[in-house]
Parts: structure tokens; sequence; C-alpha cells
């Protein structure tokens, strides 16, 4: 195997995957503006096949963001606006009785997507909120005691309000251990603003969406090339050491699950793989293990120093 | 800011420890003269920022930290005494501190001020003591709790543990040069010295510390006399009840009519001897009848003759014979040996003094002996004792040679709760083999079986100690102790013990063991007094009660420059050696040995002195030649072990890795100094790096330069100079880079 993967599309040609993973990382930062760094993560959680939970204030992009990424991926996206009335079967669908055919019929709800953009996640009650969970974890809903199956690149971004906390029902640590991340994007900067503003001028209505840079099966395959992805025993023994110094960690009441260890080796192999590395190094690790943790660790403000600590605890392999 | 605190904390319980010494005005001015010097010569040294300026703060600082200890000379050698030894020590100590502390800066300077904040408060806690120095402790711990959680503090280099061997090095060679004067201070190290052999007077009388005069009785510490006790005399235990007790009543000999055929000169003497006459063990029979029961363990405390603490087990002699007639010893009357008392008026402390120091004897030991219900004119002084003090008694002509080596009080008996303070040599064991006796003698006056007894327990030992251990070992081996199964034949006790019985008294064990020898030539004698067992040892009271069942008897051996050594017959008695004695003698012959091997100790000095400034030069070399010469098995341990060398380099230019930072990270924040030229050189090893150590084994080589070349062009330029160059030039702009 080379240190550069090559990308096989469904059709036999061959496509440059580093190519591919620019464009795709081109669209999204016209998209989103002067905030390469979230973008980068956003990637990484896709490639990752987690989910993602942003955690910002309105108006900051989120939905420009998650629109941007189902155009690019070619997939298609839905919205949902959680609010305390939303009931799960919005979220996934429910059954009615066609008069003409005599038969239930079933409904599919926004969660029959590729993209699916949760806004508020934190306003919807506790009962609509479990209701995701399924889904997220196994990529399949039951309704009426029937199975359907969601895309295979099923990918949900949800966002959440950090500052108004009025009337919202946070999200239960089993919630929060299906999101594979946390991402803040944070306010652009000036020459950014500058740049939108100036863009913006002339501007009407919503351009015309670009055609998509990737087909469903373009997109299976880059998840499934990033999987594959080589982590070495010694690698691993740092990972493993990292997830067993969590537990220990003063900050922290519960340290790493599991599931959440098996979701940063997924997210530092997509690391490795935007970084155009066919094995994973310690640095990717350390690189995406802020979004990593703070989203299931339940660490707000003291996150940077945690992972300070963290990293000084454990000694890396060479 | 909680390291100052400490530092004035310790410099006030100095000041503190100070106060005894600091009685005259000129005293006052000398201290105000030497803290003002310390604080000019600290600011002094702050400030310095040229080359002259801190070649000049060094040349004040050295002659600070000299300063007392000049004088401390001057004043000696004119006579008028200076402070103590150890407070100019504490004094210069102190100015160092304040100096360094002031002077500021990192690296040694305020380590050193720390590490010596910390001895000067220790030193000066232990010698002062009280409640303010409680206070002051307690302060200067929670000043080191705060300097210790303070998180800018830096960590103490690795390095800092090699200057322990070294300084241990350079005390071992001051010893070995000066032994006398080096081995003098350190004891004088030590609290409680009280000044031993210094003529200061704010020394103290001489053996321990503490108030001369403690009503308390039963204190250990109390040194008698005081004047609350009546001395009554009556239930006091005289020293032939005391035999009596232990040894049992003399058998009253009725066989006067005998024939002897005296020399003229002997005449006399045999008159003199009245079978009688048992007084106070003027003479010791053999021949007695069984002793009463003896008292029990429980009583010994109560009614204990003496009380001693010290080292255990110690002999206490109190009589000596040296003429024995078949049945009876008599009292030693010999007037040689007697060594000069030295005791000025005014001061209790009594030296004997010897002519010539004794190979055979060696370490100084201290006791403290009180007196219980004994009552004797004698001192029950340790065999070998140099200095004593009785009390307050500080009158020389009342003290006078009772016996060679034993001392009494003239005209009065010892009261009861007199303390003896003592200091004594101990038997250095191992010495006496190597005495010579020079060749065969044979007495003609011993009985002809127990000479040949002798001969043959002697067979095959060298003449010497060798000799007289063959004997007492047979003796102790062979032979029972039975206090009660006193000598019953009225003509040869001695034969009858050694032939038929085989079980006795300790006095049958001495007198058979002297008598053996005595008939091989060597000068025995025959001691009694007390024997100090471990085991009487009252752990509650830290003393060592005394009853009449510790009364023992035992012989001395005359060596060849005249000092007389213990010979044990006895089972179940030990003699203390000089071997199990304290650090002293440990630390004499250490500066013996550095003496005799002085070559060697300066080629290692020498050796060390050139490695130690060297060491890190020394060993990059060596890395880098063992890399150079090692064959690559493949790629990636070369490239492994060059970054692992350059890290290596990296460390000894001070810029340590952080562990939780990768080589490639650590290297783009710049956080390390390589040269400019090959920087790109470095980044691309930090990916080969990566490769090689991360990578499974059948991911190729990312593509670019050999690694060979990079790694060879690295290894050259990346030097620690550079490193250490680069650190320099950048590190005042960088100022303090956390990690």
């Amino acid at each position: 195997m080379n240190a550069t993967i090559a990308l096989e599309s469904e059709t036999g040609s061959s496509a440059n995957t580093a190519a591919v993973l620019d464009a795709l990382r081109a669209r999204l930062n016209a998209g989103l503006r002067g905030k390469e760094g979230a973008v980068e993560l956003v990637l990484a959680c896709l490639l990752a096949r987690g989910h993602l939970l942003i955690e910002d204030l309105p108006g900051l992009g989120k939905t420009t963001l998650a629109r941007t990424l189902a155009g690019a991926i070619g997939g298609r996206f839905n919205r949902a606006q959680c609010t305390p009335d939303l009931l799960p079967g919005d979220i996934t669908g429910f059954s009615i009785f066609n008069q003409k055919t005599r038969e239930f019929e079933f409904l599919p709800g926004p969660v029959f997507a590729d993209v699916l953009l949760l806004d508020e996640i934190n306003r919807a009650t506790p009962r609509t909120q479990s209701a995701l969970l399924e889904a997220m974890a196994e990529h399949q809903v039951t309704v009426d005691n029937t199975r359907h199956l969601l895309s295979k690149t099923f990918f949900v971004m949800a966002t959440q309000n950090p500052v108004d906390h009025h009337g919202t029902y946070p999200l239960p640590e089993a919630q929060l251990d299906r999101f594979a991340m946390k991402l803040q994007i944070g306010f652009p900067g000036r020459a950014h603003e500058l740049a939108m503003l100036e863009a913006a001028i002339g501007q009407t209505e919503a351009a015309d969406e670009p055609p998509p840079l990737l087909t469903h099966s373009q997109l299976l395959h880059l998840q499934r090339t990033a999987a594959a992805v080589a982590v070495t025993a010694s690698v691993r023994d740092y990972l493993a050491s990292l997830a067993h110094a969590t537990r220990q960690h003063r900050l922290v009441r519960l340290g790493l699950s599991p599931r959440g260890l098996l979701t940063w080796q997924r997210a530092a192999q997509a690391w490795a793989m935007l970084k155009r590395r066919a094995f994973v190094v310690p640095d990717d690790i350390q690189d995406v293990a802020g979004p990593v943790l703070s989203v299931r660790l339940g660490l707000e403000v003291e996150c940077d120093q945690f992972l300070a600590e963290l990293f000084q605890a454990v000694p890396i392999p060479v | 800011m909680p390291a100052v605190a400490a530092m004035l904390v310790a410099a006030l319980s100095v000041e503190m420890a100070l106060l005894p010494i600091l009685r005259t005005p000129s005293a006052w001015a000398q201290e105000a003269v030497q803290l003002c010097a310390s604080l000019v010569v600290g600011l002094a040294a702050a400030q310095s920022s040229n080359r002259f300026g801190r070649y000049l703060t060094r040349a004040l600082l050295m002659l600070l930290a000299a300063g007392p200890f000049i004088a401390w000379c001057t004043l000696g050698a004119m006579g008028r005494g200076g402070p103590p030894l150890e407070m100019t020590l504490l004094s210069g100590c102190r100015n160092l501190m304040i100096t360094m502390a002031l002077a500021g800066g990192t690296g040694l300077r305020p380590r050193f001020a720390d590490a010596s904040g910390l001895f000067l408060l220790l030193f000066s806690v232990t010698i002062t003591g009280g409640r303010l120095s409680m206070l002051l402790m307690a302060a200067y711990a929670v000043c080191g709790c705060a300097w210790l959680m303070d998180s800018s503090r830096r960590s103490v280099p690795r390095g800092a543990i090699l200057l322990i061997p070294i300084l241990f090095g350079i005390l071992t060679a001051a010893a070995s040069l000066l032994p006398e004067r080096a081995l003098a201070a350190v004891n004088g190290w030590i609290p409680s010295s009280g000044g031993v052999r210094s003529a200061s007077p704010d020394a103290t009388s001489g053996i321990g510390d503490g108030p001369d005069e403690i009503p308390d009785g039963n204190n250990p510490k109390s040194t008698g006399f005081d004047q609350g006790r009546l001395f009554v005399n009556s239930d006091r235990a005289s020293l032939y009840d005391s035999f009596v007790e232990a040894f049992g009543e003399p058998v009253k000999s009725t066989d006067f009519q005998k024939l002897q055929f005296l020399k003229r000169d002997e005449i006399a003497l045999s008159a003199n001897v009245a079978v009688e006459d048992f007084r106070a063990g003027k003479c010791f029979p053999l021949l007695r009848e069984p002793p009463p029961g003896r008292p029990s363990d429980s009583s010994r405390a109560a009614e204990a003759l003496l009380y001693v603490q010290g080292r255990t087990p110690l002999y206490l002699p109190l009589y000596v014979y040296d003429h024995f007639d078949g049945r009876i010893w008599q009292q030693s009357t010999a007037s040689r040996m007697r060594r000069q008392i030295e005791a000025t008026n005014g001061n209790p402390l009594v030296k004997l003094l010897m002519d010539r120091p004794s190979p055979f004897l060696a370490g100084g030991e201290t006791h403290q002996i009180r007196m219980g219900r004994f009552a004797s004119d004698r001192l029950t002084l340790p065999g070998h004792t140099t200095e004593f003090r009785l009390g307050r008694v500080a009158r020389a002509e009342l003290f006078a040679w009772a016996q060679p080596d034993i001392m009494h009080l003239t005209g009065r008996s010892v009261p009861t709760g007199a303390v003896l303070q003592t200091v004594s040599e101990v038997e250095d064991r191992a010495a006496l083999f190597s005495a010579d006796f020079g060749g065969e003698r044979e007495t003609s006056d011993a009985d002809p079986r127990v000479a040949q007894l002798a001969r043959q327990w002697t067979a095959g030992a060298r003449r010497g100690w060798e000799q007289v251990q063959a004997i007492t070992a047979h003796l102790r081996r062979d032979y029972v102790l039975d206090r009660s199964a006193v000598a019953t034949s009225e003509n040869d006790a001695v034969a009858d013990f050694l032939f038929r019985v085989h079980r006795g008294p300790d006095d049958l064990f001495a007198t058979s063991a002297a008598l053996m020898l005595r008939s091989l030539g060597y000068p025995l004698r025959v001691v009694s007094g007390f024997y100090v067992s471990e085991i009487a040892f009252d752990a509650a009271a830290g003393q060592t009660p005394l009853c009449s069942a510790d009364l023992h008897i035992w012989a001395e051996l005359q060596m060849p420059d005249e000092t007389w050594v213990t010979v044990e017959p006895t089972p179940g008695y030990e003699v203390p050696s000089a071997t199990r004695a304290a650090s002293m003698p440990a630390l004499r012959a250490a500066g013996q040995w550095c003496r005799s091997h002085c070559g060697i100790l300066w080629a290692h000095l020498g050796a060390i002195a050139v490695i130690v400034p060297l060491r890190r030069r020394l060993d990059d070399g060596l890395r880098t030649s063992a890399w150079r010469l090692r064959r690559w098995r493949c790629e990636r341990d070369r490239i492994l072990s060059t970054l692992g060398l350059i890290q290596r380099r990296c460390a000894q230019a001070g810029q340590m890795r952080p562990v939780g930072i990768s080589c490639a990270r650590w290297h783009a924040d710049g956080a390390i100094g390589i040269p400019s030229g090959v920087t790109h050189l470095f980044q691309r090893l930090c990916a080969l790096a990566d490769w090689a150590a991360y990578a499974p084994r059948d991911h190729v080589m990312p593509p670019g330069d050999p690694p060979a070349e990079i790694c060879r062009r690295i290894v050259r330029e990346v030097t620690v100079d550079r490193l250490r160059k680069r650190a320099k030039n950048s590190s005042p702009c960088n100022g303090e880079r956390t990690t």
C-alpha cells in the first residue's frame, strides 16, 4: 500500500482522494468563511461516521454549514427545528391510514435524510431526544414495530445555544455519547466579515446550489478508507493510556467510555486521512481530543487545562 | 515571596540561637556589621552586570563567608576567646544565605539560599529549643509549603544529585588533610557537644548538658548533691554486704597452722595478711558459703545500688587483686601505673592523663552513673576513663588513686544520688592480636597440672592474644557458670574446678584463667566490680539499674604498653569492643584510609574535577561515536536513533522535550533552537520519524531525500554548542516558556 490513498470509485476510474477531499474542503470553506479549523473537524466527523453537536450562538453559520455539507456530498438534507411540543413521531415519521388502499402507510420523518440538522436540540423534550438515540447509534428507526433503515451515510448535525437556558432540556450523558464531537464555530475574523459583506452586495436571493462533489457511494468509500487507516500498537497503547488517564482525572466525574474510545480512534483515523497520511500518529489523537472529549466528559471552561494535564500525564511513545 | 519569608524566618532563628553570645556591645556591633555587609554584597551582586562587577561580588562573597572564621581565629590567637565554633559556622552560613537570596537570579544561588535556610533553621532550633523556636519552625513550615505549591517554581535538575558525592569527596579529602581539626569541626556540628575540646568561656563544663542540679533523685540526669536530700547512711549496702550477697559468706579457715617457707621480704606481707581481714574487698577468698537467693528482677530498679546510663555492656572495676596464695586474692599494693590527675579548682571536670595514647584503646564513650544504695568511697568509673565529673565537686584534692586505675573520694563515701559523668575509651579488641608479648616465659611457681592444661589448651595458638583467647574460649565453652557451686575443697579450689566439677562461680573462672595465663608467662590480675549487662536495661527509665547480682569478677591482662585489658573467661559476659562504638571511630578510620590512599584519592578527585565539567561533551562524543559506528538494520532504526541523539543534545543544551508533546510539534512550536540552516531537514526528520515509529511495516517511506544523508547532516550541524547558543540568543525575548 502506498502512503497516498487512492480512491476507487464505483465506476472503476481512480480519482485522487486528496483532490476529492480538497474540493470538499474548498466548498465548505466557501460556504463558511474563515473557519478552516471547524471545517476540518466537520470533515473528520463525517469521515469518522460520527454525528456532530455544534454549540454556538445563533447566526454564526451553523445551518449554512450543514446545508453546504449536504449539498457537497450530494445527499438529501432535512432540518427539524426542535421545540418543546415536537413529538418523536415528528422526527422519525409515523403511519397513517390510507383511505384508498385501506392500509396503514408509513410517512417518513426528517430523520430519513443523508444530512439532518436538528436546530436547538436542547429545546426538544427528553422523549423526543431519546427517539434520536436509535437513529444515531444504529442508523435505523422502529415505528409501529417496523424497522426502517436510514441512509448508510446518515449524519446528524445538532445545534444548541449555550447562553439561553430557559425552557431547555440539557442532553443526558447517554445522548451526548452518541455524538462524535462537539464544536464551537465562533465569530469570523474582521477580514472575513469584510469579504462576506462585500460578497453580499447585490445578492437578492439564494444562489443556485452547485452540483454535488460526491456520490453517495463515493462518500461511503471515503468513510471505509478512513476506517482502514493504520493505527499501530504503540499508538493504540497511547490512546488507551489517555482514556485510562481521563478516568482518574480530578476534573472528570465519568471517564471516557469504551464507545467514546472507539469514536476517538475513528476520529483520529479520519484526521490522519485529512492530513494525507495512511497511519495515525499521536498528534492526530491530540488534535481531535478536544472536540471528542468535550462532548462526553462534561467539560466546559476547563477543557484546555484538562487537555494540557492529560497530555502531560501520558508520555508520547517516541 | 514565600521563599523570602522562609529565609527571613531562618535568619530570625539564627539570631535567636546567637543571642546567648551577644552579651557585649562589641559582639552586637560585629553582628550588625556582618548583617550590613551581607545586605550590601547581596544587593551589589544583584546589580552587577559587567564581568568586573561579577568578579568583585564573588570576591566579596568569599570574604563574607570567611569573615566570621577569620575573626574567630584572630580572637583565638589573641587569647581573647571568640564565640564557639558552631556559632561562627552559623553566622557565616547565615551571611551567605542572605547574600545569595538577595543576589537573586536563577540556578544555584536561590537553591543554595533555600537549602541553607532549611539547614540554619533546623540547626538553630535544635540548639535553642523553647516555645519561640517552635513558632519559628511552624512559620517556616507554612512558608515552605507555600513555596512548594508555587507553580512557577522550576524543578530541581537531576544533576544536583551529583553534588552529594562530590561534596562527600571534598569532605573526605579535607578529613585526610586536616584530620584532627576536621574531625573536631565535625564534632562541633553535633548539637549539645558543648565544646568538649574548646577553651572557650562559652563552652559548658564538658560532658552532656542541661541543668546541673535536678531535685528529682530518680532522674538519671540529676547530678546529685542537691541540697534538699538527706544522706542517711544506715540502710546503704556496703561492698562487703554486696559481695556476700552475690558470692556468699567467706569461710573462715581453721587451718592456721601450716608450715610456710617465706623469703625475708615476704614475711612482713604474710604477717600483715590476716585471714579475717575481709573488710570491703581488701581481699577476696575463694572459699565461701553458698550465696543467699538472688534478688528478684522486679526489685532491681527500686533497690538498685547504681544506675547507669550509656552504652552497655560495661565493666566498672572497684578492686584490683594481683596476689593469690591458693585460696585468697590479695589487694594490689602496686603503686606504679598511676596516671596523673589534672584538675583545676573551680572546674568539676577531672582529667586522667595518659603518658601516650594506647594502640589498644579507641573511641570515646560517655556514661552517667548515679549512686543508689551503694556505699563506698570508690568511684565506679568505667575502665580506661579519661575524664570524669562528680556532681559539682570542683576540688582536685578530694580525688586520689585508691589502687591502680581505681579512684576514690578521700575521706568520705560517695553520697546517694551523686552522678558520675564519665568519658572513657573502649578496648579495640581487634587490635589486641597485634600485641607482641615476647618469647615464651614459664613461671616456676605455677601448679604443674594447671600449667600443663594451659599448654594443652593453647597448643597451636600463636603467642599473644591468640593464646589468651584459646584459654578463655575453652573456659567459656566447656565450663558452666553456677554461683551456688562454690569451692568446697579447702586445699585447691582451682584444681577442683578445672579437673573435677567443671562448674562454679565467676571468681573461679577468673582465677583459673589468671593462673593458667600466668603459668604461660602473661601478666594477669583479677578485678572485681560491677558488670552492666545489656539485659538489665530498663527501657522505660532509659538506664540500667545495678544490684548485688551484677557484681562480677574478671581477669585483666597487661599489654606490652602497660595497658590492662579485660579478659573475660566467664560464659554469659561480653566485653564491649570499640568496633561497636559510634561514628567518630568510623570517621577517624575513614580519615586514616584517606591518608594512606592519598595518591589514589587525589587521582580520583582530579579525574572527577576533569570529568564533571566535561561530562556533557564526553557523553555526547560517546553517543555520537556509537551512532557513527552502528550498523543499521533498517532505515527506521537509523531515523529513530538520530532523533534520539538530537533530543539528547537538546536536553544537554537545556531544552528538554516535555513528555506529552511530539517532536514535530515541539519543533513547530519553536521551543527548540534548531540552527536555521537545517530547519527544513529537521522537519523532514520529524516526518520520517513519524513514519518510522507509527507506520505499519508494509508502508513505504514517504518520498524525498534519502534518510541517510539527512541524518548525517543533522548530526553534523545540530551540535550541543549551537543549540545552546540559539537558546541563549532567543531566551531574553522568549522569556520563561511554560509547557
